[in-house]
C-alpha cells in the first residue's frame, strides 16, 4: 500500500475572528487536526497610549486608561491614579477610597461576568451570554449614575474620585448585591454542571504553578495552578486590609478551574462590596492636591490586581507635570505568551477553549 | 445527564419573566444626570479662559474671542471636533462658569466628516434642546424669560457671521 | 569589593526632547480642575460611622500612617526605609560575593531597592537574582526601557519580585543608544520574551540570545523606535 502524502497546513485565525476577543490573529500550523506551532500576531489595536501619554498631564491620561482594559476601565483608571499617589503621598479621603473600592469590586464582577458569557459563546453555548449581559446591564447602570458613562468611566481623580455617589447608590449597590449572589447561584446551575461543557474544558490546557511564574503570569491564570497570590492581600493596597474576604484558588490549572475562579471570585467581590456599603463613611470625595501635579523626581512602580492579573504602572518622572516616560504592565500581554507552548499537540477545537480561558482583552495586549 | 437537565430548568424558569431588552430607535434609553453625551454650549456665560481648550486630551475644542468694549472677552466661535472627542469630561470639569455642559445626546452618526465638526451656533441649539428646554420650562433658569431671544439671537447672528467669514475665506 | 564603595546612581531625569511648551500653561488647568471638584455635595467633614472594629489595622498602606509624620519634622525617617535600605545592602553584598564589578550603583527609589548593573553580566545577575540561594526573587513582574538621550543611553528596567512574601527588588542596566545591544534575559525569565519584543520594537534594544525577536507592535516594515525621545513620525 501507498503511504499517503501529507504536509502542515498554515491557517490563519483572526484577526477578525469572534473567538479571538477582539483583533488577535494566531498563525496555526496544523498536521491534520493536531496543532504543531502556533504564532500570536498582535500589535493591530496599537494605538500608542505609553508614547501619548508622555505629552499629557497625568489627570488627562486618565481617560485614556479607560481605553486599554475596557471592560474594566474603573481599575486602569485606578491603577494610574494610585502610582501617582504613591508617588506624591497624597493623602485620599475615606469616602473616596470607599466609593472607588465599591466601583472597582463591581467592575471586577462585570469583567468576569462578561468572560463567562463570552467563553460559553466560544464554545458554543449561546444562552449564557445573554443571561450574564442582564446582571452585567445592572451594574453598568449604576456606573452610568455616578459617573454618567457604561464603559469609559474616567471617574478617578488623582486625589480622590470625581462624583460623590448620588442619593441612593450606595442604596441600590446595597440591593444588587443579594440579586448578584442568586443570579451566580442561577450561573452555576445553567453551566457548571453542564456535562458537554465540562467535557471541553477539564484537563484541558493545564500547566502548573512553576510554569506560570516563570511565564510571569498572574491574576486567575496564576491562581487556577493552586499558588495563593493576589495583590489585594499580599502587597495589601487602598484598604483592601480592612476587608475580610478570600482568594479562591485552583488545584489543576486546567481551563475548568479558571472558569470555576471567575464566579468564586466574583462571590468574594461581592463580599467586599457589601462591607464597604456597610462602612462608607461620610466626608469629601476629594483630597487636598497641588493645584499642579508634579511627582518628585524619580521612579515608581505600583501594581494592583486588575480583574485579568496585576495592572501595574512603572513611570519616570522628571518633576515635570507630564511623566517622562509611564510604561503600563498589562496583564493581558503578559499571559497571553504562554498560549503557544500551551497549544502545541492540542488538536484545533481545544484552541477556542483555551484561548478563551486565558482571558485576554485586545485593547490592553496592544495598548 | 443530570446537570444538562439542571440547566434547561433554568432557561425553563425564566420564560414568564419580563423582557428586558429595549426597541431602541422607537424607545428611547433614559439616562441618568450625569449621562456624557454630546456638550451643548452657551455663549453668554463662556468668559474666553481657555480653560477646556487647554485641558483636552484629544485637542478637540479650538476657540476664539475679542475683547469688547467694556474689557470683558467675549466669546466668537467655538469648535468642537467630534471626530476625535472622546466624551471624556474634562472641559466641563474645568469650566468655570459651567458655560459648556454635557447632555444626553449620544447619537453621533454622520454621512460624512464634516457633520462632525460642531460649531457654537449648533452647539447652543443643543444646548436650547437639552437644559435650555429643561430650564424654561421650570422657568427657574437664569436664562429663562425675555433675556433668552436675545442671546439667542446674538449668538446666531455671531455664528452666521462667523460662518459667512469662512465662506469668503474658500 | 567593599560595602561603601558603590556608588550612588546619577538622578535618572533625563530632559532630552521635551520642549517646554508645558509648565505655564498648565497652571490654569489645574487651577480650574480644582475649582469644580471642591463642589461636591459633602455632608458633615467628620467620618459618620467609623468602619473597622474587626478589621485589625494590620501593616496599613503607608499613605494612611502619614498625616503625624506630616507634621513632624522631616527629620525622622520613614519606618519603610530601613529595611528596605538593609535588603538593597544584603542583595548587594550577595551579589558582589558572585560578580565582584557587575553592580555599578545602588540606591532606593521609593523604598525599593535599585540595582544599576553593568550590562555584561545583566543575564548572569538576573540569573543569580533569580536562583540564588539568600536572593530567590524568582518572579518577573515588569521589564520597561527607557529612554535618555542626554546621557546617551537607554536603560532597561526589570523588577523582581520573591514570591511569597512580595518583596520587590529593581534590576536595571544601561546601553549606549547608538549601538542598543543586550544578553536577553529569555533563558532566565521565559515571560521577558514579549517585554523584550517590545521594548526592541519600541525602543530599538537588540537581546541578543532572544529566541524570536521580531516587531510586535509596530508593522515589520516600520522605521524608528517610537519610543525614543527623538523619534518622529515624518521623515
Amino acid at each position: 500500500m501507498a503511504e499517503i502524502r501529507t504536509e502542515e497546513m498554515l491557517m490563519n485565525v483572526g484577526p477578525q475572528h469572534p473567538s479571538t476577543h477582539g483583533v488577535l490573529r494566531l498563525v496555526v500550523k496544523l498536521d491534520g487536526e493536531t496543532i504543531v506551532d502556533v504564532d500570536p500576531v498582535v500589535g493591530y489595536l496599537h494605538r500608542g497610549t505609553e508614547k501619548l501619554a508622555e505629552d499629557l498631564q497625568y489627570t488627562q491620561i486618565i481617560p485614556y486608561t479607560d481605553r486599554m482594559d475596557y471592560l474594566a476601565a474603573m481599575l486602569n483608571n485606578y491603577a494610574l491614579v494610585h502610582a501617582v499617589e504613591e508617588a506624591m503621598e497624597l493623602q485620599i479621603p475615606e469616602r473616596a477610597e470607599y466609593l472607588r473600592v465599591i466601583v472597582m469590586e463591581l467592575n471586577r464582577i462585570a469583567s468576569h461576568l462578561l468572560f463567562i458569557g463570552a467563553y460559553l459563546l466560544d464554545l458554543g453555548a449561546m444562552s449564557p451570554f445573554l443571561y450574564v449581559f442582564q446582571d452585567r446591564e445592572r451594574i453598568l447602570q449604576l456606573f452610568n449614575e455616578i459617573c454618567g458613562a457604561r464603559i469609559t468611566y474616567n471617574y478617578m481623580r488623582i486625589g480622590g474620585v470625581k462624583w460623590d455617589a448620588p442619593p441612593g447608590w450606595i442604596e441600590k449597590v446595597q440591593q444588587f448585591v443579594p440579586h448578584m449572589r442568586e443570579s451566580i447561584k442561577m450561573l452555576h446551575d445553567l453551566i457548571t454542571g453542564n456535562e458537554i461543557f465540562l467535557n471541553r474544558v477539564k484537563g484541558i490546557g493545564a500547566y502548573d504553578a512553576e510554569t506560570a511564574i516563570a511565564y510571569s503570569l498572574s491574576g486567575i491564570n496564576l491562581r487556577c495552578t493552586g499558588y495563593k497570590w493576589d495583590l489585594r492581600r499580599n502587597r495589601p493596597y487602598s484598604i483592601y486590609d480592612r476587608f475580610d474576604f478570600e482568594i479562591p484558588v485552583g488545584k489543576n490549572g486546567d481551563c475548568f478551574d479558571r472558569y470555576i475562579l471567575h464566579l468564586e471570585e466574583m462571590e468574594q467581590s461581592l463580599r467586599i462590596v457589601e462591607q464597604a456599603c456597610g462602612q462608607i463613611p461620610e466626608g469629601p470625595v476629594m483630597g487636598k492636591v497641588p493645584k499642579i501635579l508634579r511627582p518628585p523626581a524619580g521612579e515608581y512602580y505600583s501594581g494592583i490586581e486588575g480583574a485579568r492579573g496585576e495592572l501595574g504602572v512603572y513611570f519616570v518622572s522628571d518633576g515635570k507635570d507630564k511623566p517622562y516616560r509611564l510604561k503600563f504592565r498589562r496583564p493581558s500581554f503578559v499571559n497571553l505568551q504562554l498560549l503557544p507552548s500551551l497549544l502545541k499537540g492540542q488538536n484545533m477545537a481545544n484552541l477556542i477553549a483555551i484561548l478563551g480561558a486565558v482571558d485576554i482583552v485586545l485593547g490592553e495586549v496592544d495598548c | 445527564m443530570f446537570g444538562f437537565l439542571k440547566g434547561l430548568a433554568v432557561t425553563i424558569s425564566r420564560l414568564p419573566k419580563k423582557k428586558v431588552t429595549l426597541q431602541y430607535p422607537e424607545v428611547k434609553p433614559e439616562w441618568p444626570e450625569r449621562f456624557r453625551g454630546i456638550h451643548e454650549f452657551i455663549p453668554e456665560r463662556c468668559i474666553v479662559c481657555n480653560q477646556c481648550a487647554r485641558i483636552c486630551p484629544t485637542s478637540c475644542i479650538s476657540l476664539s474671542g475679542t475683547r469688547g468694549e467694556d474689557r470683558k472677552l467675549r466669546i466668537d466661535t467655538y469648535d468642537i471636533n467630534f471626530e476625535i472627542c472622546i466624551l471624556c469630561d474634562l472641559c466641563t470639569e474645568v469650566c468655570p462658569t459651567e458655560a459648556i455642559k454635557m447632555t444626553g445626546e449620544f447619537e453621533l452618526a454622520a454621512y460624512s466628516r464634516d457633520q462632525l465638526y460642531k460649531n457654537m451656533e449648533w452647539l447652543y441649539q443643543n444646548y436650547l434642546r437639552h437644559s435650555g428646554a429643561k430650564e424654561l420650562e421650570a422657568g427657574t433658569g437664569e436664562t429663562g424669560g425675555p433675556g433668552e431671544a436675545g442671546v439667542g439671537a446674538a449668538a446666531g447672528g455671531g455664528a452666521a457671521s462667523e460662518q459667512k467669514a469662512g465662506g469668503t475665506d474658500e | 569589593m567593599s560595602e561603601d564603595q558603590k556608588e550612588t546612581l546619577p538622578p535618572s531625569s533625563g530632559d532630552g526632547g521635551r520642549s517646554g511648551r508645558d509648565a505655564a500653561s498648565s497652571e490654569a488647568v489645574a487651577e480650574g480642575v480644582d475649582a469644580k471638584r471642591t463642589a461636591s455635595p459633602s455632608a458633615g467633614g467628620e467620618p459618620g460611622t467609623k468602619p473597622q472594629e474587626a478589621a485589625p489595622k494590620r501593616e496599613p498602606a503607608a499613605k494612611r500612617e502619614a498625616p503625624p509624620k506630616k507634621d513632624a519634622p522631616p527629620k525622622e525617617p520613614d519606618p519603610r526605609e530601613a529595611p528596605a535600605r538593609a535588603l538593597l545592602e544584603e542583595v548587594v553584598a550577595e551579589v558582589k560575593t558572585v560578580f565582584p564589578d557587575a553592580v555599578e550603583g545602588a540606591e532606593l527609589q521609593k523604598f525599593r531597592p535599585v540595582l544599576l548593573i553593568r550590562r555584561e553580566y545583566w543575564r548572569d545577575v538576573l540569573h543569580l537574582l533569580k536562583t540564588g540561594e539568600r536572593l530567590r526573587f524568582r518572579y518577573l513582574e515588569c521589564m520597561a526601557g527607557v529612554d535618555y538621550p542626554q546621557g546617551g543611553y537607554i536603560e532597561v528596567v526589570a523588577l523582581l519580585t520573591r514570591m511569597p512574601e512580595a518583596t520587590m527588588i529593581e534590576a536595571k542596566t544601561r546601553t549606549p543608544r547608538d549601538a542598543a545591544e543586550l544578553p536577553s534575559a529569555v533563558p532566565v525569565f521565559p515571560g521577558a520574551n514579549w517585554e523584550e519584543r517590545e521594548i526592541f520594537d519600541l525602543l530599538g534594544v537588540h537581546f541578543e540570545g532572544h529566541p524570536d525577536l521580531r516587531r510586535i507592535m509596530m508593522p515589520d516594515d516600520w522605521r524608528g523606535h517610537p519610543l525614543r525621545k527623538d523619534y518622529s513620525p515624518f521623515e
